[in-house]
């Protein structure tokens, strides 16, 4: 694939409720096979809830579609998967973007560019989101 | 591209000392941190720009803007809300918030110049402390 490596999605300071916040995209990693996905939150104080939908497209970014989904709430977690190009996915489906259910993801879809979309509720302090992708 | 910053990437291929470039998010007393690693040209002070408060842990950096890019360095933020006449500042650039990490050791960002040549950015130098 072009470009492998590791790549940060997300890294920010969570305050006050997000709703549906786009982070800007990773490109250009056409031929991409696999993708680990590691997403951690750092938990201050405050808050209610936190989800972050790990997302591709393959259309240039006019439709994103959600791969993964980590929630999380008042605590600190790391949560990570592992996602396969090449699993076939021969039942069409429609794309969701930003409503995954949480904790899921759609295994066998990548794209050549991806990013990370946040909602919050509730209003954290001392709280970090970060993202993380090893791409290969 | 541009044949300066050519220039520069093959000086940098050839002959660089590779630094990490490291982007902290910090909430209260939570940190994160971006890094990316790139090759960069190192220069000690010499005797005579070692005046004023200028001591011997200066150390003046130039870096190529071509590594940064393909690093995709510091990764997914949220895009500026600014619009208007006001552009935000590119994210890719270094900022005196950022630090390096040189030979072993952690060294703060002073100050950030981005070179620009026909209107693209051929060189970044940085000045480091610490």
């Amino acid at each position: 694939m072009l470009n492998p490596g590791d790549y940060s999605l997300a890294d920010l300071a969570v305050t006050t409720a997000l709703t549906g916040i786009a982070q800007t995209p990773i490109q250009n990693l056409e031929g991409i096979l696999a993708a680990t996905i590691e997403a951690k939150l750092s938990y201050g104080s405050g808050g209610t809830s936190l989800k972050a939908w790990v997302q591709v497209t393959i259309d240039d970014g006019q439709t994103w579609m959600d791969i993964a989904c980590f929630a999380f709430t008042t605590a600190s977690a790391i949560k990570v998967v592992n996602l396969s190009g090449l699993t076939p996915v021969t039942t069409a489906f429609a794309p969701s973007d930003g409503a995954m259910a949480d904790d899921t993801v759609k295994d066998g879809v990548l794209g050549s560019a991806m990013r990370v979309k946040l909602t919050s509720t509730g209003t954290y302090a001392n709280t970090i989101m970060s993202v993380k992708v090893s791409v290969r | 591209m541009n044949q300066l910053l050519a220039q520069l990437d093959r000086r940098l291929e050839q002959r660089g000392e590779d630094i990490i470039l490291r982007k902290r998010t910090n909430a209260g007393s939570t940190g994160s941190n971006v890094d990316c690693v790139i090759p960069a040209i190192v220069r000690a002070l010499t005797v005579e720009q070692l005046i004023g408060s200028i001591t011997q842990q200066n150390f003046f950096i130039i870096i190529s803007p071509t590594h940064i890019i393909r690093a995709q360095w510091p990764g997914g933020r949220t895009p500026a809300a600014t619009g208007g006449l006001i552009i935000p500042s590119d994210p890719r650039i270094p900022t005196t918030s950022d630090s390096v990490i040189l030979r072993g050791a952690t060294k703060a960002v002073q100050r950030v110049a981005p070179v620009f040549d026909a209107g693209g950015c051929i060189r970044i130098e940085l000045s480091v402390i610490g």
